[in-house]
C-alpha cells in the first residue's frame, strides 16, 4: 500500500459529501507534508483524520437533525405519544368510575385506581393539549413530571420483581419532553391536518373507553379473556381487545397518513421504543428466546450486564440505522451523499 | 476562539493561501509550538468556511494536484479583530497584575 492509499483509505471514514468536497486537496496537503521516504500515515495524522472524521459526522447528524422537517416531527410525535401516554394512563381510572356509575359498589375496589394513575392522566392530556395550542415549552415541563412518574415507576417494578415488562412506556415518556423542547416553526396542531387530529382523538377516545364499554354494554361475559404478551392483549376479553386494536389502529393511521417527509420520521423516531418493546416482551422474557432470563422460584433474575447493555444499544443503534435509511432515501437525485 | 482557529486566521491575514501553507505559516507565527495535522486543519475550515469567516479564493492544479486557495472573508477579519483586542486586554490585565505583584520584571519573571 502506497503512503495515498493509506491517507485515502483514513479519509474514506468520513462523510461522502466532504469527502467529494476536500478530498483530493487533503491527499496533496498530506503527500506534502509527509517526510521524505515516509511509507505509511504518521500515527499523528491517524488520529487526527479519524478524529476529524468523527467531528464531520456529527457536525452533518447535527445539520440534519436541526432541518424544520425532524422539529415538526419531534412536536408531532410528543402530541401522539403524550395522548398513548393518557390512554395507558387514564384506561383503568375511567374503568373504575364507569363501575362506579353502573352502581358496582366500590367500583374495581383497588382504592388505588385513581392514585396516581387518574392524576398522571390529567398530565399526560395537559401535555397533549398544550402541544397542540403550540405551547410547546409549558407541555415540556408538564411532561418532565409525567417522564419522571413513568421512570420511578418501572424502575421500582424492576426493584420489586426484576421485570422491564413496562420499560417501553418510561422510554416513549422520556422522549416527550426532550420532543418538546425543540424549537419548531410550527405546533403539532399546526403540523397535523384537521381530520388527522380528530383521528386521533378518536384513536384515544376508543382506546381509552374501550374496558369501559365492554363491562357497560356487558359484551364480554360471554367472551374467554385472551392472555398474550402485547399490549392490548393481557388477559382482556375479546371485545375489549377488538376496540383496543381498533384504537391502536387508528393511532397508526393518522401516523401514516401524514405527508412523507412527517411520517418517514415519526417512524424513525418510534423505533427506539418498539425495538425496547420486542426485546422487554420477546427477547428478555422468562420465556424469551433472545436472551432468556433464568428464574428462581418463579422470580426473574436481575438482568445481566450484558443484558443491561443490549438493552440500551440495541434500540439506539436500530434508530441510527431508519435515520440512515430516511436520509439516504431522501438523498437528492444525482447526488451521491 | 481555539488558538489553532486563531492562528488559521491570523495566517491568512496577508495573503489567501492553500492548506500546505496554511500548515506552514500557522507552524511559523507560533515559532512551531502549533503543530496542525491536516485533519485538523481541514475540520477548521469547513467549520470557517460554514460560519463565513474563510472563503475560497481559487483553485490551481499543481502536478495534478488540487490545490485551493483560501481568504479571510471581512467577517473573518472583524472576528480576528475582536478577538486579538479581547486577547490583548486579558495579556494586559495579567501583566498589570503580574508586575504590582512583583512576580515579573520588565515582561520576564521576577
Amino acid at each position: 500500500m502506497t503512503l495515498e492509499h493509506g491517507y485515502r483509505w483514513l479519509l474514506a471514514c468520513y462523510p461522502r459529501a466532504y469527502r467529494r468536497q476536500y478530498e483530493d486537496e487533503m491527499v496533496g496537503v498530506l503527500l506534502d507534508d509527509a517526510a521524505p521516504g515516509q511509507r505509511r500515515p504518521a500515527a499523528r495524522d491517524v488520529l487526527a483524520l479519524l478524529g476529524g472524521a468523527f467531528r464531520a459526522h456529527a457536525r452533518q447528524a447535527g445539520a440534519r437533525f436541526s432541518a424544520d422537517a425532524w422539529r415538526e416531527a419531534a412536536q408531532a410525535l410528543a402530541l401522539i405519544a403524550a395522548l398513548m401516554l393518557f390512554v395507558r394512563a387514564a384506561r383503568v381510572p375511567v374503568l373504575h368510575l364507569a363501575m362506579l356509575a353502573q352502581s358496582y359498589p366500590g367500583g374495581i375496589g383497588e382504592p388505588v385506581v385513581l392514585w396516581p394513575g387518574g392524576p398522571v392522566a390529567v398530565l399526560w392530556l395537559i401535555v397533549a393539549v398544550l402541544a397542540v395550542v403550540g405551547w410547546a415549552r409549558a407541555a415540556a415541563a408538564v411532561a418532565v413530571c409525567g417522564a419522571t412518574f413513568e421512570v420511578v415507576r418501572v424502575a421500582a417494578d424492576y426493584g420489586q420483581y426484576s421485570t422491564v415488562f413496562h420499560l417501553w412506556p418510561a422510554v416513549l415518556a422520556a422522549m416527550v419532553p426532550l420532543a418538546l423542547v425543540v424549537r419548531a416553526p410550527r405546533s403539532a396542531g399546526a403540523a397535523l391536518a384537521r381530520w388527522q387530529l380528530g383521528t386521533l382523538v378518536a384513536a384515544t377516545l376508543v382506546s381509552v373507553a374501550a374496558p369501559s364499554v365492554a363491562l357497560v354494554t356487558g359484551a364480554d361475559n360471554a367472551t374467554a379473556p385472551i392472555y398474550g404478551t402485547w399490549i392490548f392483549t393481557a388477559g382482556v376479553g375479546r371485545i375489549e381487545a377488538i376496540l383496543l386494536t381498533a384504537g391502536y389502529l387508528l393511532f397508526a393511521l393518522a401516523i401514516l397518513s401524514t405527508p412523507a417527509v412527517l411520517r418517514r420520521r415519526l417512524l424513525a423516531l418510534v423505533v427506539p421504543v418498539g425495538v425496547t418493546l420486542l426485546l422487554t416482551r420477546v427477547g428478555f422474557g422468562s420465556t424469551g428466546t433472545f436472551r432468556e432470563r433464568s428464574t428462581h422460584d418463579g422470580v426473574l433474575a436481575a438482568l445481566t450486564p450484558t443484558q443491561w447493555l443490549v438493552l440500551a444499544l440495541v434500540p439506539t443503534l436500530f434508530f441510527a440505522v431508519a435515520v440512515a435509511i430516511l436520509h439516504h432515501q431522501e438523498r437528492p437525485a444525482g447526488r451521491g451523499a | 476562539m481555539h488558538e489553532s482557529t486563531y492562528l488559521i486566521l491570523t495566517a491568512l491575514v496577508e495573503a489567501p493561501r492553500h492548506g500546505y501553507a496554511l500548515l506552514d505559516e500557522v507552524r511559523r507565527i507560533s515559532d512551531g509550538r502549533v503543530d496542525l495535522r491536516a485533519g485538523t486543519l481541514y475540520a477548521a475550515l469547513d467549520r470557517l468556511r460554514t460560519e463565513g469567516l474563510v472563503d475560497i479564493d481559487r483553485e490551481e492544479q499543481v502536478q495534478s494536484r488540487l490545490r485551493r486557495y483560501y481568504r479571510l472573508t471581512a467577517s473573518g477579519a472583524q472576528r480576528l479583530a475582536e478577538e486579538s483586542a479581547r486577547l490583548r486586554s486579558n495579556a494586559d490585565a495579567a501583566s498589570v497584575r503580574l508586575r504590582r505583584a512583583g512576580l515579573i520584571v520588565d515582561g520576564g519573571a521576577a
